[in-house]
This record gives C-alpha cells, sequence and structure tokens, in this order.
C-alpha cells in the first residue's frame, strides 16, 4: 500500500505539473540565482511534507504499537509510571495525534536521529546505514545500466525507421514495459532460480564483498546482484527505448535536422549531435516519472529476491508496525526520490538552454 | 589547376535530366516529379514558382540529394561532373545500399554539400537547431569542411555575419531568442560561409511580414551584386518574391514544369494555360481594376495514374485531347511551355486565350465597383477603445515592473462608419490589432470605453443604437448577434471534425433556434452551400471536413456564416491559407454575395493586395490606432502615412520594381503597451522628428482619406529631402 | 507600488483567514464536549502550516499567466525582467513560509494553553 502511496504521489499530475513543468515558463526562461533559491526551498519543502505525509500515513493505518508494549509491559508487572516512561521514550505517549509526538519526530527526522528498533531495540540508523548501501548500489545501477542500454537502443530504432527491426524492437519493448516488475521478478525466478539454478535463491551478501573490492569479490556481487538487476534494467530501458524512439522520430523530421544534413554533417553528427541531444529533453522531463516508478519497483524487487536494502527494511518493518524502522525507511526512500528529482531538473535545465541555470 | 577547373566547369552547373520522383506512402505512390529536365548556368538566378504540393521542395531536394528513402527516383542530376541524384544512389536504394558503396556516396556528398550546394530551407524559423548557439551552428560548417584553426574560423564567422548586416552578438544568443527576420539573416550567412557556386532558397520569406520579407529580398539581391550570391535557385509560391529576385521563372504544377522562361516574358505574355490563369490570380496593387479569375477546381490528387495532362481538370482551354495524352514540353525559341497547344499561343497569346474563354467570364473585364456612397450607414464607431488588461488578475499586479503600464491597447480610439454593402479592408501587420477590432465589433470581445452605434432599422431610414455596452442578454444583442456572422483564417481549425457538413453549415440555425423542422434547415443548407458555389450541395452535405480541400472547407465556413444571412460579415484573413489558384474565387464569392444580398464585411488581413481587390474602403491599423483611411485606389496609389508608404513600397510586387530600402522603416513591430507617448510610429518612423515624440499627432487630410501624422505631404518630402543630403 | 503592496497584502490575508478560521471555527464543538480541542487542534494547525508552506513554495502567484499575458502582446521579456519575476516569486514564497511559521506559533499558543 505504501509503494502504490508513494508512487501515486510522485507520478499524480499535480506533483509533475508544480515540480517539472513549473520550469518551463514560456521559451524564455532561464534559471537565475532567484528561480535557484525558489527550487531548493520547493525541495526542502517537500522534504517536510514527505515527513508529514509519512507520519500521518503510519498513524492513519489500524493499530497501535502503544497497546502493543503495553500489553507486554503489564505481562511483565510494570507500574503504570514505568509504563509512562516506556511510552514517552518510544513517542507514543499523548496518543497519535499529539503535535509534541509529531515535533520531535520531525527534529529526529531531519537529524537522522531515528531512534530505536521496536523489534530487536537495534539504532535505526544502524540498521539503514546497513541496508543503504544495497539499494544505492542497486537503484544507482539500474539506473544507469537502463540508461546506457535504453537511450542507445531507442536512437537506433529510431534510425532504422521503416525496418522490420524497428518493428520488433518496438513490440518487444511495449511488452516489456508494460510486465510489472513483480510478476517479471517471479518469472525470472521461477525459470533462473528454481528450474535451472543459474542464479542464487538469495541475493543477501556481506557488505564486506561491497567495500572490499577486488575482481572476485566483483564476480561475486555481480552474480548476486543479477537477477534483481536484470527486471528492474530491462522494464526500465524499455521505457526508455520507447521515450526516447519516439523523440528522437520527431526531432529527426525537424527542420534544422534537414539544415545540418545539407551542410554535410555525417550521420553519427546528425543523430548524436543534433538530434539525440534535442531528444533527451523530452526524454529527462519523463525520466522524474520513471525514477518514481524505479523506486518503487525497486522495493518490489528487493523484497521478491530478499535483496538486504531499505525496500526490504521497510516491508518487513510496516508489516510489523515498527514505527520507528519504517518511517525512518520511507523517509529515506523520499529524500533520494526528491534528491533525484533535484538533480533531473538541473540536467533537464543543462541540455535545453532554453532553461537554464 | 586553376585552368583546368575552369575547363571542367564550361556545361552547366546544374543539369536535371528526366527526373521523376515518386514518394512510397501507405496510400499510394504520390508521383511529386514528372520528367523534369532543366539547366543552369553559372550567374543565374532561376525561380521556381508553384502551388502547394506542385513539387517545388522535392525538386530543390533532389538537386541538393538530401530527398528521403521513401523516395525513387528515375533520371538524373548532375552538379558539375558528379551525379548527386539518381535511381543507384538516392532516396529510396540508400536503404539496400552497402556500407563501402555508402562510404564512397558520403565522400563525394561531403565535398558538394555546403561547398558547392548551399540550402536556405522552407520555414526558416526551425532551421537552427534549439540548443546551440547561432554562433556554433556556424562555426560547424567550417570545421566539417575546412581544417582552419578555431580562432581563424572564429574570425570568418563574424565576417560573415557582419556582411549579413548582423550584429556579431548574434553569435552568441540562442535561436529562440532573435527575431524571424533576424533569424533569416543568419540562416543566409551560414549559406554563404563557404562561398558556394549555389544557393538554393525554399520560400526564404514564408512567415516573414512584409516589411522582413522586403528587406530579405534586398538583401539577397546585394548580395548578388556584391558577388557573394553566385547561382541561386529561388523557391516560391509568391510570385512577387520570385519576381523580385529571379531571371528565369519556371512554373510549376502537379509535378511538372509547366512553363520555363525569362521572367518579363512570362510576365508579360505567358505561353502556357496554367501560368496564364496563376497570373491572373495574384491580386497586385498596381493592376487596375481587373477580374481576378482564379482557377476552378482543387489541386490534383497526384497518387492518381491520368493519360493526359495534370492540369486537365481545372484547365479552361482542355480538349479531349489533353484528357488522352500527355503533353510534351515543347520549345519556343528559348522558352519551354508544357502544353499541347503550345504552337498556337506562342503564335498569338491573346488570341488564343481570349477566343477560348467561357463567355461572359473574359479574364481582361474590369471589376465592378459599385457605389455605396449613397447607400446608409450600418455600423459606426466613436472612439472605440479595447484595452486588455494585464494586470487584470491579481496576480499580475505583483510582476508589474516589466512595463509600467498596465493595458494592452489593443485597439485604441478608432473612429469610423461603415455604410451598408461595403466592404471595408482592414490592414495592419500580425499584433496590430486587426483581430481584436473585429470581435470588438461583432462585441465578442467587451468594449472597454466608446461607443458602437449600429443601425436596427429595416428600411431605409436611419435607428441608431449604442450596442458598446448592452448585457449580453438583452433582446437588442441578440437581434446584433442574429445580424452578424465570422469566418476564421484556418479553415482546417474552424470547422469541426466530428460533424457533418449539413450540420455544421445549419450550427447557427440551432444555435438562433430559427426553425426547428430539420426539413427547412436541410433546404437552408443546400441552398446556401449552392450559393457558395458548393455544387451539387447533396455532394457535400454528408461529407466530413477531411474530405473537402482547403477552399472547399473556406467556402463551407463560408455557408455556415451566410446561412442566417447577416448584415455584417467579419472575414478575418479567410484567404491567407488557401493556395494562390483558390484566392480569387474565394473572393469574388465575397464580392457576388455582396452584389447580391448586399452584404457588409469587414475584410481583415495584411495582404495589401487582397484588399485592394476587394475593399472599397481600406483602413491601416498601427498598434491598435487607425492611421491612414480612405478609398482603396487612393490610399494605395497616393499613400499619405509614412508606415502606409513603407508598407506599400514593400510589396514584392510581380508588375513592378521598387526599391526599398532600410530607410524606409526603422526595427521591427513594436508592442501595443510601451507605446511611445507621442506618435505610435515613432520608433520606426524615418521622418521623426523632436516634436512627434511626445505630441499627439493631429487627423490630417480629408474626410474620405485622412492619415494621423504631424506633418502635411509637402513637409514629409521636405524632411526626406534633407535626410538624403545628409 | 502602493497597488503591488494591495496586492501582497491580499495575498497574505487568504491564509490569515484561513487560520482565524481553523481556530475558531471548532470552538463552538468543543464548547458542547464533542471535540478534543486541545489534543487534536494544535497538530492539525501545524499541518496547515505545513501545508500552506508546500503551497507557498511551489505557486507561482500567477507569473506564468503574466508572462503567457506579456507574449501575446508582444512585449520583449528580457533576462532582467525574469529575474525581477523570480524575485517578486521568491519574495511571496518567502511570505508564505513565514505565515506558515506564523501558523506554528498559533499551534504552540494552543497546545500550551
Ligand atoms: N517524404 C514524403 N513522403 C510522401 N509524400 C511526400 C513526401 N514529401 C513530399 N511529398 C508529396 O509530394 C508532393 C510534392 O511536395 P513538395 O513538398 O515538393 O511540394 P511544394 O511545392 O514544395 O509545396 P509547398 O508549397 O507546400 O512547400 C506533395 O503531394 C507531397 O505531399
Ligand atoms: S495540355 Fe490541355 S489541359 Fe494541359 S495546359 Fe494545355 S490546354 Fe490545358
Ligand atoms: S507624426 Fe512624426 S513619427 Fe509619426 S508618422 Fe508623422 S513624422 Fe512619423
Ligand atoms: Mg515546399
Amino acid at each position: 500500500m505504501l509503494i502504490i502511496i508513494l508512487r501515486y504521489i510522485f507520478t499524480s499530475k499535480f506533483f509533475s505539473k508544480f515540480y517539472i513543468q513549473n520550469l518551463p515558463l514560456g521559451k524564455w526562461v532561464k534559471m537565475n540565482i532567484y528561480l535557484l533559491a525558489r527550487k531548493i526551498i520547493q525541495a526542502i519543502v517537500l522534504a517536510v511534507l514527505m515527513a508529514v505525509i509519512v507520519y500521518v500515513v503510519y498513524r492513519l493505518m489500524p493499530g497501535n504499537p502503544a497497546e502493543l508494549f503495553l500489553f507486554g509491559a503489564k505481562h511483565y508487572g510494570a507500574t503504570p509510571a514505568q509504563m509512562n516512561a516506556l511510552l514517552s521514550e518510544l513517542g507514543l505517549s499523548g496518543g497519535k495525534w499529539n503535535l509534541m509526538n509529531f515535533l520531535i519526530y520531525m527534529k529526529d527526522m531531519f537529524t537522522f536521529n531515528f531512534g530505536y528498533d521496536y523489534i530487536r531495540g537495534e539504532p535505526v540508523w544502524e540498521i539503514i546505514n546497513y541496508a543503504m548501501p544495497y539499494t544505492l548500489l542497486l537503484l544507482g545501477t539500474a539506473l544507469a545500466l537502463s540508461f546506457i542500454i535504453g537511450i542507445p537502443l531507442g536512437i537506433v530504432t529510431s534510425w532504422v525507421r521503416g525496418k522490420k527491426s524497428e518493428a520488433f524492437s518496438i513490440t518487444i519493448s511495449l511488452i516489456l514495459n508494460s510486465i510489472p516488475f513483480f510478476i517479471l521478478g517471479v518469472i525470472l525466478y521461477i525459470y533462473l532460480v528454481s528450474f535451472y539454478h543459474i542464479f542464487p535463491v538469495t541475493s543477501g551478501f556481506s557488505t564486506y564483498y561491497l567495500y572490499h573490492f577486488s575482481w572476485p569479490n566483483f564476480e561475486f556481487v555481480l552474480y548476486k546482484m543479477a537477477l534483481p538487476l536484470i527486471t528492474l534494467v530491462v522494464i526500465e530501458a524499455a521505457a526508455h527505448v520507447l521515450t526516447m524512439r519516439a523523440a528522437m522520430v520527431s526531432t529527426l523530421g525537424e527542420d534544422y535536422i534537414l539544415t545540418a544534413r545539407a551542410k554535410g554533417v555525417s550521420e553519427a553528427g546528425i543523430m548524436f549531435r543534433h538530434a539525440a541531444r534535442n531528444a533527451m529533453i523530452p526524454v529527462t522531463t519523463r525520466m522524474a516519472l520513471e525514477f518514481a516508478g524505479l523506486t518503487g519497483g525497486a522495493v518490489i524487487v528487493e523484497i521478491l529476491f530478499s535483496w538486504p536494502g531499505i525496500g526490504h527494511i521497510l516491508y518487513y518493518a510496516t508489516l510489523m508496525e515498527d514505527y520507528a524502522l519504517s518511517e525512518g525507511a520511507l523517509f529515506l526512500i523520499s529524500l533520494i526520490t526528491i534528491i533525484a528529482y533535484v538533480l533531473i531538473d538541473y540536467i533537464h535545465a543543462w541540455l535545453d538552454p532554453r532553461i537554464r541555470v | 589547376m586553376e585552368k583546368e577547373m575552369i575547363k571542367l566547369n564550361q556545361g552547366p552547373l546544374l543539369e536535371v535530366k528526366d527526373l521523376s520522383v515518386e514518394f512510397l506512402t501507405d496510400f499510394g505512390n504520390v508521383k511529386a516529379l514528372n520528367n523534369i529536365n532543366l539547366q543552369i548556368k553559372e550567374g543565374e538566378f532561376i525561380g521556381i514558382v508553384g502551388e502547394s504540393g506542385s513539387g517545388k521542395s522535392t525538386l530543390a531536394f533532389s538537386i541538393s540529394a538530401l530527398l528521403p528513402p521513401n523516395a525513387k527516383v528515375s533520371g538524373y542530376v548532375k552538379f558539375k561532373n558528379d551525379i548527386i541524384t539518381s535511381p543507384e544512389i538516392s532516396g529510396f536504394s540508400t536503404v539496400k545500399m552497402k556500407r563501402s558503396q555508402r562510404k564512397i556516396l558520403t565522400s563525394t556528398m561531403a565535398n558538394i554539400r555546403w561547398k558547392g550546394i548551399s540550402m536556405i530551407f522552407q520555414g526558416a524559423m526551425n532551421s537552427f537547431n534549439p540548443v546551440y548557439t547561432i554562433g556554433k551552428q556556424i562555426e560547424e560548417v567550417f570545421y566539417i569542411h575546412t581544417d582552419l584553426p578555431k580562432e581563424e574560423v572564429k574570425k570568418k564567422v563574424v565576417d560573415l555575419v557582419k556582411t549579413a548586416h548582423l550584429d556579431p552578438s548574434v553569435l552568441k544568443s540562442y535561436p529562440h531568442e532573435l527575431s524571424g527576420g533576424m533569424k533569416q539573416r543568419a540562416i543566409i550567412a551560414m549559406a554563404l560561409a563557404l562561398s558556394p557556386d549555389l544557393v538554393i532558397a525554399d520560400e526564404p520569406t514564408t512567415g516573414l511580414d512584409v516589411i522582413s520579407q522586403a528587406k530579405i529580398i534586398e538583401e539577397l539581391k546585394r548580395l548578388r551584386k556584391e558577388g557573394k550570391i553566385k547561382t541561386l535557385i529561388i523557391i516560391s509560391h509568391d510570385l512577387g518574391v520570385v519576381s523580385q529576385l529571379a531571371d528565369r521563372v519556371l512554373v510549376m504544377y502537379g509535378g511538372n514544369i509547366f512553363e520555363e522562361a525569362n521572367k518579363d516574358e512570362i510576365l508579360e505574355k505567358p505561353f502556357n494555360p496554367y501560368t496564364f490563369e496563376l497570373l491572373n490570380s495574384y491580386p497586385s496593387i498596381l493592376k487596375t481594376d481587373q477580374i481576378l479569375k482564379g482557377i476552378p477546381g482543387n489541386p490534383p490528387d497526384l497518387t492518381k495514374d491520368r493519360p493526359g495532362c495534370v492540369f486537365a481538370e481545372r484547365c479552361e482551354f482542355a480538349q479531349q485531347i489533353c484528357f488522352e495524352t500527355k503533353p510534351k514540353l515543347m520549345e519556343i525559341g528559348e522558352r519551354k511551355s508544357y502544353c499541347h497547344f503550345a504552337d498556337t499561343i506562342a503564335k498569338d497569346p491573346i488570341k488564343f486565350f481570349t477566343s477560348n474563354l467561357t463567355a461572359g467570364e473574359g479574364a481582361l473585364d474590369l471589376l465592378e465597383r459599385s457605389d455605396i456612397s449613397k447607400n446608409k450607414t450600418l455600423i459606426k464607431l466613436e472612439n472605440l477603445k479595447k484595452y486588455f488588461n494585464l494586470r487584470g488578475s491579481a496576480s499580475g499586479e505583483l510582476f508589474g515592473s516589466i512595463s509600467s503600464k498596465k493595458f494592452v491597447r489593443a485597439v485604441d480610439d478608432i473612429t469610423l462608419e461603415i455604410k451598408e454593402g461595403e466592404i471595408l479592408g482592414l490592414v495592419g501587420e500580425s499584433g496590430s490589432g486587426k483581430t481584436t477590432l473585429g470581435r470588438v465589433v461583432l462585441r465578442t470581445l467587451d468594449v472597454t470605453s466608446g461607443h458602437l452605434y449600429v443601425n436596427f432599422s429595416k428600411d431605409s431610414g436611419d435607428d441608431f443604437k449604442d450596442i458598446a455596452k448592452v448585457k449580453e442578454k438583452s433582446k437588442l444583442f441578440k437581434e446584433y448577434r442574429l445580424m452578424t456572422q465570422m469566418i476564421f483564417q484556418d479553415p482546417y481549425d474552424s470547422l469541426n471534425p466530428k460533424m457533418l457538413i449539413s450540420d455544421i453549415v445549419t450550427e447557427p440555425v440551432r444555435a438562433h433556434k430559427v426553425t426547428k423542422d430539420p426539413m427547412e434547415m436541410e433546404e437552408m443548407a443546400s441552398y446556401t452551400l449552392s450559393l457558395v458555389k458548393l455544387n451539387p450541395p447533396e455532394r457535400y452535405m454528408d461529407r466530413y471536413p477531411h474530405e473537402l480541400s482547403g477552399g472547399e472547407r473556406q467556402r463551407v465556413a463560408m455557408a455556415r456564416a451566410f446561412i442566417l444571412k447577416p448584415k455584417l460579415l467579419v472575414a478575418d484573413e479567410p484567404i491567407s491559407m488557401l493556395d494562390v489558384s483558390l484566392r480569387a474565387s474565394f473572393l469574388n464569392l465575397i464580392l457576388s454575395l455582396r452584389k447580391e444580398f448586399n452584404l457588409t464585411v469587414l475584410y481583415i488581413t495584411h495582404d495589401i493586395a487582397s484588399a485592394k481587390y476587394i475593399s472599397d474602403n481600406i483602413l491601416v491599423i498601427y498598434l491598435g490606432e487607425g492611421i491612414e483611411y480612405g478609398s482603396s485606389n487612393d490610399l494605395i496609389n497616393n499613400p499619405l502615412h509614412p508606415y502606409t508608404k513603407a508598407l506599400i513600397k514593400a510589396i514584392p510586387d510581380v508588375y513592378g520594381m521598387k526599391e526599398f530600402s532600410e530607410t524606409d522603416i526603422i526595427g521591427e513591430v513594436g508592442n501595443a503597451i510601451d507605446i511611445p507617448q507621442g506618435c505610435r510610429f515613432y520608433d520606426r518612423c524615418p521622418y521623426r522628428q523632436e516634436k512627434c515624440k511626445n505630441e499627439k499627432p493631429p487627423k490630417r487630410g480629408t474626410e474620405n482619406h485622412w492619415y494621423i501624422c504631424h506633418f502635411s505631404q509637402e513637409e514629409l518630402e521636405n524632411i526626406r529631402k534633407n535626410k538624403n543630403q545628409k | 507600488m502602493k497597488e503591488n503592496t494591495k496586492v501582497i497584502l491580499r495575498y497574505i490575508s487568504y491564509p490569515i483567514a484561513i487560520l482565524l478560521a481553523l481556530v475558531f471555527a471548532p470552538l463552538p464543538l468543543w464548547f458542547r464536549g464533542i471535540f478534543p480541542y486541545f489534543q487534536v487542534m494544535p497538530l492539525i494547525i501545524f499541518f496547515s502550516g505545513i501545508f500552506l508552506m508546500v503551497i507557498g513554495s511551489f505557486w507561482d502567484f500567477g507569473a506564468r499567466i503574466y508572462l503567457n499575458e506579456l507574449m501575446e502582446a508582444r512585449i520583449k521579456i528580457t533576462d532582467e525582467n525574469l529575474k525581477a519575476i523570480h524575485k517578486k516569486e521568491l519574495f511571496m514564497n518567502m511570505i508564505y513560509i513565514s505565515i506558515g511559521f506564523l501558523y506554528f506559533l498559533v499551534a504552540f499558543i494552543i497546545y500550551y494553553i
């Protein structure tokens, strides 16, 4: 449900309208210092809003961890005073909708002081700290790979216009792009893991392999990571192929391409220097939305392949009503998304001189 | 080495031999070019004229070896000694080409492109890549074709831009920061970068306003004089533009060259029926009141195979033979004409053209001007103003720092009388407020201040009522709505594509609840359709707009406007999207409706020639203000206001050469917010004096032909003389 | 300038009015004892403050409409103009954000009563 909400928020018209298309105020906008300041303020406010949403969403969910705790504490014969002390330590006294609880929550969120995990009592920050590299690794690699594969494929597809290979490429991309992450994940899992035993059953591995780089370690990480990565990359790259191809086709029909051709610019120059640069503009606009999709996908894929990342943690913490852990995890995911959005904004402005920082 | 080159180049610079091009599409093969033969010598300026779809651009693409992959070619194009277009190397066959073959081709092409042939494309607005600066894109040419070091390239580019009369600062700007005229100059500069042997300009002025267009033409002429452009092919649908620049003119229609001759010969004595009819379709400000005939029918469907002449369906001189066999391009002395009767025409053109015309529709007839001076006045505008409040929204108020004034004075203080049965031409550049005035008169926009008197009397008496502030729900207003209708510029946009023609035409009937009887409605529709000469009406009633051609759509729009027999019709640039051959007949339709029904028309246009043809009086507006008014002949033969003078001088006319110079008008169109305190035209007026800056100029001249300026004609003349002496 | 201030005041008045409504509208319910005013309202007002900040920082206060109007009127928009517009926008953003803080303040006051 969380994922759905998260996805809904980031892909909603309201959000994209304000955040992405807010930029091209007609043709003449260039980003200046004031606009920059506004963008930064917007990013901060957005982060605050995310924290609020996280808070509200968890409090709106049925169940109340305080009762769970109180039940347990009573069982061990705690005095009311002790119980109250326990509750206030957990930030649960005064009810779900208490201003002070909220403020403490906010303060903790923005100082990354997420408190202790309800279940095992470990510091949340440590758990997240442990999981974060996995998620960043998976997301970053998936994002980069999907671009590296998708964009050139899109360009090539637009190149071979009218041939069979174009139709083939489009059809495959369309099919792949319309498969939900979990279905592709399950299919891959069934075939490549259960039947053929090519890939490992679980994808978890120690951070040791991440921090101590060596060739065998790298191979090992790759082996473990392969399935979740493939699931994400295949679907994302397919989306990039489709957008890039569409953008290229419309760009290639523009008059300036004809002019470039008449100027004697080589085919490669036309494709990459003149057309691709322009075609990237709509692609980056869509990138923000796709990134949200990817984050959602990553959560699912992590759960599916037991990839020990934040999504995995988030899932189990939410199931256990572990406020501290799940709130911390969700908040961090939102922060990553917001940062990605800001970056995409700037890439967009950099690509298109009609909007420049 | 030098001498050898010259020897090799003794043949024609460019030779097109039996060139045919077909485009393979899902809707059949479009035969865009048929058997084109053409030779261009060095130093010639060739003009190619033709309506939309006649294959002009396709010919240009063949010449520059840029045909798309779905083109099937036969014949060849030879530039100097290289074949650059032929069945083996162009269009369709490039798709299947082997890599090694392609490499050879690319290397020969690399030599020819831009160094040999450079192009100025149609739709110049988009000829620059939006993400690179102008400078970078011009430099690119040098990097591709020369090995010059960076500094030298930079220097060369600056020189180039200067030859095109542009400030070197444009090099640092992105395309979207320049105006249309400036961009076009930059493109010309880029085209001349490597001093190519041949420059092809495909519609270089389309989309520019008259004055920018005149400046570009002037520019091209100057570059020729200076020897910067050696050979030019200029392509345009506007015979005026072509005749200003070309020595030799080719007339194209349906993928064939119909006539080829020197410019003067073609204009004076066309040897081909198509040229003859085309010439009779162009309104010209220099022609006397001759009737424009236009060409009946629709442009040909090029996917169809036809045994005879492509023009036969529309040709008034067509005989049986025209439908059965294709004519040949006949050579008559230096000239060529594509017609079965070319010989006969050449012997005595006048006899041929006059004897074969359908009786009563003689091309040389004079236009009947009806005398409207005795008619009663239908509409009186008094100090009519329409301001758009820029900060009307609360938000706008916040950002008001851009301009100190907060109103767009779209229509400012216009006083005018329109007689019943009059056609009033409203002429102005884009943004001058023409459309707004039209809409204010119709009261689809509210009036800011002033009066709009309308004569509601049914007989010859006067019954003026001011409807400027009348509420929309009132009876008077509804009555006025019934009296008025409008037609729009774009016949593709203004008709709902999902409605049947009969429903479109009867829309006003339903809107005004004139009748609910379907039979009656159908009758009305069919009658109106036949009025607008869509005959027989039954053939059109049950079709959808997309099944009609542009000219037919505009007629449908006219039928819709006319079905309730309005007294006043506001026509907002009704012909600007139509082909030349269809324009004249639409104008004639308006004239005939006026004659038959005493229709009053407010004809809004930026095209002075058509305004002259159709209207009785013309009002020239500049930034919302009427600056000159007079009867159409008076105003055009004897313009009084400096702006009108410049405007009329700027029109490239088929029948005359006028030297337009930069000093006739300064800069580009302004806006209607930051208007000068005194005369509106101050910023651009070459005659301006200190006085004009702050004092409002008075109205001068007579009631029938007035203008707004501080100076009388003699004074203006003196100012000009003084200036010239300096 | 005067009109400018007026508009700014008008923009300020909307969130203030909402704040007043938020503070006083639920009071009758509380008097009747069916609404835990002092427990719930602080948080609601606090959230509203954050929400206001979000709106205030993303809203362009009609700048885009204004720019479109200018473009339609064929007025050249220079970089300086844009800078001025963004400056104004930033200014308005800051105003709304400060009003957001005012909401926070009110929330605290109610909380501590
Ligand atoms: N790539 C293409 N594929 C299919 N048909 C085409 C293609 N390019 C042009 N045509 C068709 O070829 C015919 C000639 O087109 P062309 O562009 O040469 O006309 P034109 O005289 O330049 O017209 P315009 O004045 O509108 O520019 C038209 O019927 C057009 O629809
Ligand atoms: S051949 Fe016939 S149809 Fe064609 S132009 Fe000549 S007279 Fe007209
Ligand atoms: S009043 Fe002055 S500026 Fe205006 S048109 Fe006459 S001479 Fe030119
Ligand atoms: Mg063309």
